[in-house]
């Protein structure tokens, strides 16, 4: 089966005079997880949000094999996990987890002990911790072409960070994912490349080094 | 001279994308069902409130002064939740939906309500 492009070209995004986005291209093939790593306000969840159709930018250029996407999420081409929790409160998960799940690995989407545990439950019913795994799980077995995680790894335990690393190298094989998160050294383990936004622009990342040099860390140590 | 192979074979395709095209409305028909109702119940409470607030301040039930109270109740809803729990938006995206399209389909079962009480009630 043909690999899928995820192609996004510039993008221009303002807020109060300001520019944030403005010289933005980046290329996703499925298969490989691309990281996008930058300082505080450089655009990071904005870019992600233009790219799931949620924020509307006075310019853009996305397409998924040269057919231009308007909104990412329509018709399940992208799916986003933002940096807030985003299930309803008040419906059960299971009844949540029919509507966001691929039918084709539902199956082992249904024995993951955390879904088991906590399938009658509510939003309410988890601690922070579960409930971000929960999330981030079911953006993973979502049927999207294109992943696109912003902060998966802020709101968990080491251990849990270990367990999504080999389970996000196991989706990429079949998607394509974008991940963003200020904890660099987990994105980095991850990510076939690593892509930095800076003063609007994306720049690629090809050595540790470039990471001083554009600004996103003061010194390696 | 056409072979009969042909000539079987194209209704049976078109059979197929009928019947495809029929399984696809009605999975996504079902999905946008159940979105949408799982929508409304996140809204019912306010929704019930509002209405009723607005019903009681209109004056005495009839068809007109019900639909008005229905219009502000479920408009008052919408905006109470969007104000509270605009971040549940991003399920419905992921679900593959846009939240306007969600809203139109509640508004659809609200006014559906509506018709199913004045025809309970009104004499």
């Amino acid at each position: 089966m043909e690999k899928l492009t995820l192609k996004v070209d510039s993008v221009q995004l303002s807020f109060n005079d300001r520019k944030i986005l403005q010289g933005v291209y980046l290329k996703c093939i499925q298969g490989e997880i691309l990281g996008l790593l930058g300082r505080n306000g450089s655009g990071k969840s904005s870019l992600l949000k233009v790219i799931f159709g949620s924020l509307t930018p006075a310019f853009k250029h996305i397409d998924i094999n040269g057919e231009f996407i308007y909104k990412g999420y329509a018709g399940n081409r992208i799916a986003y996990l933002p940096q807030h929790n985003y299930l309803p409160k008040g419906i059960k998960i299971k009844r949540l987890a029919r509507m966001l799940v691929d039918g084709q690995w539902w199956n082992e989407f249904s024995d993951l002990p955390i879904y088991k545990d906590h399938r009658d439950k509510t939003v309410s019913d988890l601690s922070g911790g579960e409930l971000r795994i929960l999330e981030t799980l079911l953006v993973l077995y979502n049927p999207a072409d294109f992943i696109l995680l912003d902060e998966p790894f802020t709101h968990i335990s080491p251990v849990q960070a270990e367990f999504f690393k080999p389970l996000l190298k196991v989706v990429a094989q079949r998607k394509g994912i974008i991940v963003t998160d200020h904890q660099y050294y987990n994105v980095m383990d991850v990510s076939n490349r690593i892509i930095i936004l800076e003063n609007g622009y994306t720049q690629p990342a090809n050595h540790i080094d470039d990471l001083v040099t554009y600004h996103y860390l003061s010194g390696i140590n | 001279m056409v072979p009969d192979s042909c000539i079987l074979a194209l209704p049976q395709r078109n059979n197929l994308s009928f019947y495809l095209l029929i399984s696809y409305h009605n999975h996504h028909l079902k999905r946008i069902t159940i979105l949408t109702f799982q929508y409304y119940k996140l809204l019912l409470f306010y929704n019930v409130a509002f209405t009723v607030l607005i019903a009681k301040i209109a004056g005495p039930f009839n068809p007109a002064t019900f639909l008005l109270a229905k219009l502000i109740g479920f408009t008052a809803a919408v905006a109470l939740h969007y104000y509270s729990a605009n971040k549940s938006y991003f399920y419905f995206r992921n679900a593959g939906y846009s939240i306007r399209y969600i809203i139109l389909a509640a508004f659809l079962i609200d006014m559906s309500v509506y018709f199913l009480m004045i025809m309970l009630f009104h004499r």
